[in-house]
């Protein structure tokens, strides 16, 4: 596929971050470099790389998605709901997306028409997603259906984790939207120079609400693949995760300032910042050191790629 | 090129350097501490678990040690929170206890008391990385259970504590009390108190809305209020933050409610309410029970600053566990079901409690 | 002359907005519009004022929020009450004091650096910072709750002026003053809002874009260590759990009160109104007993109508 071409691994930051930590925490423990622990990690990875999407597609655009762990647990939570009830799967889930969706919408709409700050218009939506899930289901509810399961535990051709699986293939997906597609080149217009964009005719309001609504359909949808990991869903599940996928997508190369960055790059963040977590585990940091070691890790990370980027400047 | 040279340079040391202190850090269970020298930290074990923390896995006075070789078995044990003094107390108990049998425990805690989901990949991490038994406090135990069931099937035997989770069958046995049996009894305490001073009015501030625990210790809070001809005047989340619960309890008391006590999730709650009530000058008026007997909390029990709270045994949480896993290791049998704590902490046997438990280690 | 009438205009609705709060919410609550319940929300925002008002220089820069101000608030707590409860003269507390503004200085003083030499976003150093000196604070107190605050720091925190009004809120007004007074009277001030509002402009007339950043986010470190103390004060313990949510509540204050996230504009009027709206919102609520459960859908939608009413009463009142 031309697409693969397009999604040129770039040499950012979370290449060396990934190549860093792998290096390190083999060292240290040699089981951590095992076909098995990477298989977990892959499993692990997909709502992170998935929030990590919308993260990115929301930087395009110059502004921040906050909401998208919110709507991690109520899609939850719905799909659970419903399924209890005798509902089919497929059937639960969709409503489930439709819910995420509709709210991530209504994101888009505020944020388009008004200049209302879109941090905290996704902060309180993510409010009201958490608030809403947590008055549906009181507590943590249990999926009757085991086979619900099967999302997190199934392996495609027998080896590649079904969870990776559909990762990679949403950002082979989004990857074209962006590239072959007039949309992902409107979106790059406009994380640009969104005034230029307008110049230009791009009806940049009607692109940002369907950047937030497909912050609502993912967002919800790596809530779905969380959930299957434990065959449970809680309104809690996914705090947290927005900033992570903010994280992620800056490390892979995504400008805050949006209009630079690549998929690809996203993906990569994600993997790093799951595979530094995974490693000091492996290693047995105990928590107050985990969460130093992670910032500290952190910065070295982004240090380490602005000498790149400086030796690259002079070397003009 | 050179700025390339550079960046390698500096990963190479500091990956050198993380290598090196890491390996003290995971062979040891001491905690580094950058914490300016001034600080006093008594970190001794309670009275009959002997080793300093900070000493290496040395060979400690083993009264009851086996007389074969003890296999030093690596243990892990998860505990819902980082920071809160009670998951320390567990630790204490458990490293403590490992010590002594010549084992070590490395504690894993998520990032925030209700990150069920990050516990669970520590969990699954633990079951690759090759420990040999998993002690486990949920934060949420339907959660859990997949992992836990992939631990027991990987030949790893599972200790659980603090939370209950019948459901998991295959546990090797469950150490302490349950957070519904301890909620009953110091709620009970409360209501019965209440009652003989034919007060009515309870107000019920919680832990976030739906974190698992919330949802268990509530409970009994709602039905024995009938019983006791309690009013529950309403039950308002206090995140289980003691700044959070003394602002909501600030706001509750302007409502011009009346109200006779509150029944606080946790100590440190109860601190802050206890902070509210006693700026609006009504500490004498209002009853306030906790939950976790924490030092500070006995320590306000005894001053008569909280009515009541409970304790849950954390060292012993920690160190049975161990025991557990460790005899379970070895081969022997344990019982199932393995009981600390639920101790209830009235002014009569506060200053005792804390002396025994609290003082050496807080002072 | 156009972005001042803007200014005008903006601050205007959001009183607008707020006293739109108070009588929907005295509809409502029976007690909620007395004097008490009133200095009860006035000094509950204090305490977040205080913490907002390094949260606005910040954000001022357009270089994005800081997000490690709980962390710096529970470490510089931490450090100064385990020295003040070690030897408990008035000598202390000066120290103690200044050990704690030293820290809340310091780690901004990081976090200006990082952000203003390395080219870094705030969003992602801060996060950095807040993982980092979260667990210093873990690592430090290891569990231990510290009691027992000198009475000078209770006053500071608990203490009440003619019976009345609370200590906390006259710092917290004496310290809006002096950070109105340096972001529109004094130099730095006006430079910080350049760099936010026009940093090409602010590079072109000479200005040290690196040497404000780092004012800005150290300003944001210290006065999350002063809001420490007054907590130590207000709770009279230090633990290592506080903070948690104050960055993100702080954020949302400050973004209700106009403060925008691009840099160049708001005001320090704007955090303060931001802030009372933001605890009214919660004393309501829990006046009101709505079921906890609620209260997030609740709290969300009620920012939700005061932003969206903020802007739409600011685009007419703009216009006129």
């Amino acid at each position: 596929m031309s697409v693969l071409k397009k999604i040129r691994l770039p040499q950012t930051t979370a290449l060396y971050g990934i190549v860093f930590t792998i290096i390190v925490f083999s060292i240290w423990n040699h089981s951590f470099f095992a076909i098995g622990n990477f298989v977990n990690v892959s499993r692990q990875l997909a709502p992170l790389a998935i929030i990590a999407i919308c993260s990115f597609l929301a930087l395009m655009t110059h502004h921040t998605d906050l909401s998208v762990g919110g709507f991690m647990g109520l899609a939850g939570i719905v799909a659970c709901l419903l399924s209890n009830k005798g509902w089919n799967l497929f059937a639960a889930c969709a409503v489930a997306l439709l819910c995420t969706m509709f709210l991530g919408m209504i994101n888009g709409i505020i944020i388009a028409y008004t200049t209302i700050a879109p941090f905290i218009v996704t902060l309180a939506m993510m409010g009201i997603a958490q608030s809403i899930a947590s008055v549906l289901g009181r507590e943590s509810l249990k999926f009757a259906n085991e086979k619900f399961a099967v999302l997190n535990n199934a392996d495609v051709f027998g080896v590649i984790p079904l969870p990776f699986f559909i990762t990679v293939a949403l950002y082979l997906f989004i990857a074209f939207i962006l590239y072959k597609r007039k949309f992902g080149t409107q979106l790059y217009a406009i994380g640009g120079r969104e005034e230029s964009a307008l110049a230009s005719g791009i009806n940049v309001k009607r692109d940002k609400i369907i950047v937030f609504t497909i912050n609502g359909l993912l967002g919800g949808f790596a809530g779905l693949m969380f959930s299957s990991r434990i065959c449970a869903a809680n309104p809690t599940f996914g705090e947290g995760y927005e900033l992570q996928g903010i994280c992620s997508a800056v490390l892979g190369g995504t400008a805050l300032s949006g209009g630079k960055g690549s998929i690809g790059g996203a993906f990569l963040g994600a993997l790093a910042i799951q595979l530094i977590r995974n490693g000091m585990n492996f290693v047995g940091l105990n928590s107050n050191i985990q969460m130093i070691t992670i910032g500290v890790i952190l910065v070295i990370i982004i240090t380490m790629d602005t000498f790149r980027k400086e030796g690259k400047r002079n070397e003009k | 090129m050179k700025k390339k040279l550079m960046a390698l340079f500096l990963t190479t040391v500091l990956a050198v350097g993380m290598i090196a202190c890491g390996g003290s850090a995971a062979s040891s269970t001491a905690e580094k501490e950058e914490a300016p020298k001034e600080e006093a930290s008594q970190e001794e074990a309670p009275k009959e678990e002997a080793p300093k923390e900070e000493a290496p896995a040395e060979e400690a006075s083993q009264e009851e040690a086996p007389t074969e070789e003890q296999k030093a078995y690596k243990i892990a044990y998860f505990v819902k929170d980082g920071s809160m003094p009670f998951w320390r107390y567990v630790i204490i108990g458990a490293q403590g206890e490992a010590e002594k049998q010549g084992c070590t425990v490395t504690e894993f805690a998520p990032d925030a008391i209700t990150n069920a989901a990050m516990q669970i990949n520590q969990i699954e991490d633990a079951i690759n990385s090759g420990f040999d038994a998993l002690c486990v406090i949920a934060i949420d135990g339907e959660a859990a259970l997949p992992a836990l069931q992939k631990a027991h099937d990987a030949g790893i035997p599972v200790v659980l504590a603090n939370g209950r989770i019948d459901a998991f069958e295959d546990q090797v046995a469950f150490v302490g009390v349950d957070n519904i049996e301890a909620s009953r009894i110091v709620t009970t305490a409360l209501y019965e108190e209440l009652q003989k001073q034919d007060k009515h009015n309870v107000v019920a501030i919680t832990n976030p809305p739906a974190a698992w625990v919330t949802s268990q210790r509530i409970q009994p809070v709602q039905d024995l209020a009938e019983e006791y001809g309690i009013n529950l005047v309403t039950i308002q989340s206090g995140e289980g933050s003691r700044e959070t619960a003394m602002s909501v309890m600030e706001n509750l008391l302007e409502s011009g409610e009346e109200i006779d006590a509150v029944w606080c999730m946790n100590d440190a709650m109860a601190m802050g309410v206890y902070q509210a009530i006693l700026n609006a000058g009504k500490e004498d008026e209002i009853m306030i029970s906790g939950f976790d007997g924490t030092p500070e909390g006995i320590l306000a029990v005894d001053e008569g600053k909280i009515f009541v709270t409970i304790d849950q045994g954390p060292f012993d949480q920690g160190s049975k566990a161990v025991a557990a896993a460790i005899a379970t290791l070895n081969g022997e049998t344990v019982d199932k079901i393995i009981p600390t704590g639920g101790t209830l902490i009235t002014k009569d046997n506060a200053r005792a409690f804390y002396d025994e438990y609290y003082a050496d280690l807080v002072g | 002359m156009k972005s001042k009438a803007l200014d005008f205009a903006a601050k205007y609705s959001r009183i607008l907005v707020l006293l739109l709060l108070i009588v929907v919410s005295s509809l409502l609550a029976p007690k909620f519009l007395t004097v008490s319940n009133m200095i009860t929300i006035l000094q509950q925002s204090s305490l977040m004022l205080i913490m907002a008002l390094g949260m606005t220089c910040a954000m001022l820069l357009g270089r994005g929020v800081d997000m490690s101000i709980g962390s710096t608030l529970a470490i510089a707590n931490a450090l100064s009450a385990s020295y003040m409860v070690a030897s408990m003269s008035t000598g202390s507390i000066v120290t103690g004091i200044l050990i704690s503004l030293a820290v809340g200085c310091g780690i901004g003083l990081l976090n200006g650096v990082l952000i203003a030499y390395l080219n870094l976003p705030a969003i992602l150093v801060t996060f950095a910072t807040r993982e980092i000196f979260r667990g210093c604070v873990y690592a430090y107190l290891k569990g231990r709750v510290i009691m027992g605050m000198h009475p000078v720091i209770t006053f500071l925190g608990s203490g009440r002026i003619l019976k009345k009004i609370p200590v906390t809120i006259i710092i917290a007004f004496a310290l809006a003053l002096i950070v109105s007074f340096f972001l529109r009277r004094t130099r730095k001030g006006r430079e910080l809002y350049l760099v936010g509002a026009n940093p090409a402009a602010a590079d072109f007339s000479g200005i040290n874009a690196k040497a404000v950043t780092i004012l800005a986010f150290t300003l944001s470190g210290l006065f999350a260590s002063i809001a420490g103390i007054i907590y130590l004060g207000r709770l009279g313990s230090a633990e290592s759990e506080i903070g948690m949510k104050f960055a993100i509540q702080c954020v949302s204050a400050v973004a209700i009160g106009g403060i925008s996230f691009n840099g160049g504009m708001g005001n320090v009027s704007g955090a303060i109104i931001g802030c009372i709206i933001l605890n009214m919102i919660n004393n309501t609520l829990n006046q009101l007993k709505i079921d906890p459960y609620w209260q997030g859908t609740a709290t969300g939608l009620i920012i939700l109508l005061a932003v969206i009413l903020d802007h739409f009463a600011r685009k007419r009142l703009g216009n006129n």
